[in-house]
């Protein structure tokens, strides 16, 4: 256990396994922002007076649950929906720089939840998961000052695992239902209708190929229904990260979906990776002493079981 | 205690999302279907109770997670053209005025979501929210340009399948007018060749 004392730089104790769970609002708040300013150019024609959406087809977009922030925005000056939208922007920058987080969380969470969840016409999967991702960073995304949300922190880690294996095991599930993605049918149909901004087009012609995306359909189908292993051991969660990482840069390059596929990456990498880490002491400047000792005392105590579970 | 009870909460969310994955499968054969019908539905009967749904939507798992499963489904895209009758110059645009390719793509997913824009009893005609989306879209360009004749169309892309190709029996992608705002006329296949 690297502890390292010093006049000038107090150092604490390594991170606890748990801690790493409070990057998940770091990497979420910059990827929604990202959306957003993406988004910006365009929001008075998605949503407000001026949408090319017609006000009296709304409640058929409306999930049932919640409020809608449309509903809002159509009897209100439009400039609120740009207010709206630079709140959100503040709350996703709080979360990437790690202020306020719980406050910024379910500020978010709520108005992430009026635009994309009460709102269903421009939602689509990438919406949901950062809904998720948001609650998780809402309930373990602080920073833990007891021993007692250390552990709640262990637990969260555990969670957002298990949460990450059940959206993988269903996507998995679902495609092994029907015959498309045992034949290579669906990987090819997929690669071939990309949504605007993908970089990588696949010409048609590599369809003669048909060998290469019957691999490549039942990899992905494998993959999402094996992704639970990565709870087995150290070579089971490289193989299953590294190639479910793989498997999202693919979809980013050749469909066009960045916003999601950085997401999931993301996920994984808080789920997989950033926990089971070296453990290294950090500069402790701006946090309170008394959980560096108290810390320090619980790593040692159980240090021989924590390193096993972490290789 | 309170971590007790928030675990226990945690263990209960992800069954949640077990339960509304199970109720939202689509199952391949009816044999199966039928022999599943109850459990499905009295499942089904629990997760749309209004306390679990509206958790459900605030947690963001409301949804199935079988993204392009059990299949990929069709893409649709649009096409508006703007006449100028005093110039004759035509204006083609591909989406309503959104710039940024993250609108686009949730533009893109709109029109998806309407359900393939065909009902099933009638293969010729559109759904109603699929008529009235048209509708709403040339509504927004004709505001835009009130002195022009628009046209809008929406165009199902179809995907040469690997043993089409391989037969060559289609070798290009098939883009089909489907829909067609103001007026519904008959239209040949296009080829993608020439459409993009």
């Amino acid at each position: 256990m690297n502890i390292r004392h010093s006049r000038n730089t107090p150092y604490t104790a390594a991170r606890t396994f748990g801690d790493e769970l409070q990057l998940l609002p770091r990497g979420i708040g910059i990827l929604l922002w990202i959306e957003m300013l993406q988004l910006w150019p365009d929001l008075s024609l998605l949503y407000g007076p001026h949408s090319i959406y017609d006000t009296e087809l709304l409640r058929y977009w409306h999930s049932g649950s919640g409020w809608n922030w449309e509903e809002l925005f159509r009897r209100t000056h439009p400039l609120w929906i740009h207010v709206t939208a630079t709140l959100y922007s503040i709350s996703c920058l709080c979360l990437f720089f790690g202020r306020w987080i719980p406050y910024s969380s379910l500020l978010l969470l709520l108005i992430h939840h009026g635009l994309f969840m009460a709102d269903l016409r421009w939602a689509y999967g990438a919406d949901y998961l950062a809904q998720t991702g948001l609650l998780f960073s809402l309930l373990f995304g602080h920073r833990p000052q007891t021993d007692s949300l250390h552990k709640w922190q262990q637990k969260g880690l555990y969670f957002w695992q298990a949460q990450l294996v059940l959206v993988y095991f269903f996507g998995g599930l679902g495609k092994a239902l029907g015959p498309t993605w045992w034949n290579g049918e669906a990987i090819w149909k997929a690669v071939q209708q990309p949504f605007p901004g993908n970089l990588l087009d696949i010409p048609l012609h590599w369809g003669s190929w048909p060998m290469c995306w019957v691999i490549i359909g039942i990899s992905v189908v494998l993959l999402e229904l094996g992704y639970a292993l990565a709870w087995l051991g150290t070579t089971y969660r490289r193989i299953i990260c590294i190639t479910t990482i793989a498997m999202h840069v693919g979809i980013a390059l050749t469909i066009g979906l960045y916003h999601f596929s950085a997401l999931m990456i993301w996920y994984n990498l808080c789920a997989w990776y950033y926990p089971y880490r070296t453990q290294t002491s950090y500069p402790i400047h701006k946090s309170s002493l008394e959980h560096a000792v108290f810390d320090a005392a619980s790593t040692v105590k159980t240090a021989p079981v924590q390193y096993k579970e972490r290789r | 205690m309170l971590q007790r009870i928030g675990s226990i909460g945690l263990v209960l969310h992800l069954g949640l999302v077990f339960l509304h994955n199970i109720c939202n499968m689509q199952l391949p054969s009816t044999n199966v279907k039928s022999a599943v019908d109850p459990i499905i539905h009295s499942l089904q009967q629990l997760h749309t109770q209004p306390g679990l749904r509206h958790y459900a939507q605030l947690a963001g798992i409301h949804g199935c997670y079988g993204f392009y499963s059990p299949q990929v489904g069709s893409v649709y895209s649009s096409r508006i053209e703007v006449h100028c009758a005093r110039t004759a110059n035509v204006l083609r645009l591909s989406y309503p005025g959104l710039r940024s390719t993250a609108s686009k793509i949730r533009y893109c997913t709109l029109l998806e979501a309407l359900e393939g824009w065909r009902s099933e009893d009638d293969r010729t005609t559109a759904p109603a929210l699929a008529r009235a989306t048209a509708k709403s879209l040339y509504n927004h360009v004709q505001r835009q340009y009130p002195d022009r004749e628009i046209r809008l169309r929406i165009y199902s892309i179809r995907i040469p399948s690997l043993y089409e190709l391989r037969s060559k029996k289609q070798t290009n992608k098939m883009i089909t007018p489907i829909y067609e705002h103001p007026t519904q006329q008959k239209h040949p296949l296009y080829s993608s060749t020439y459409f993009w």
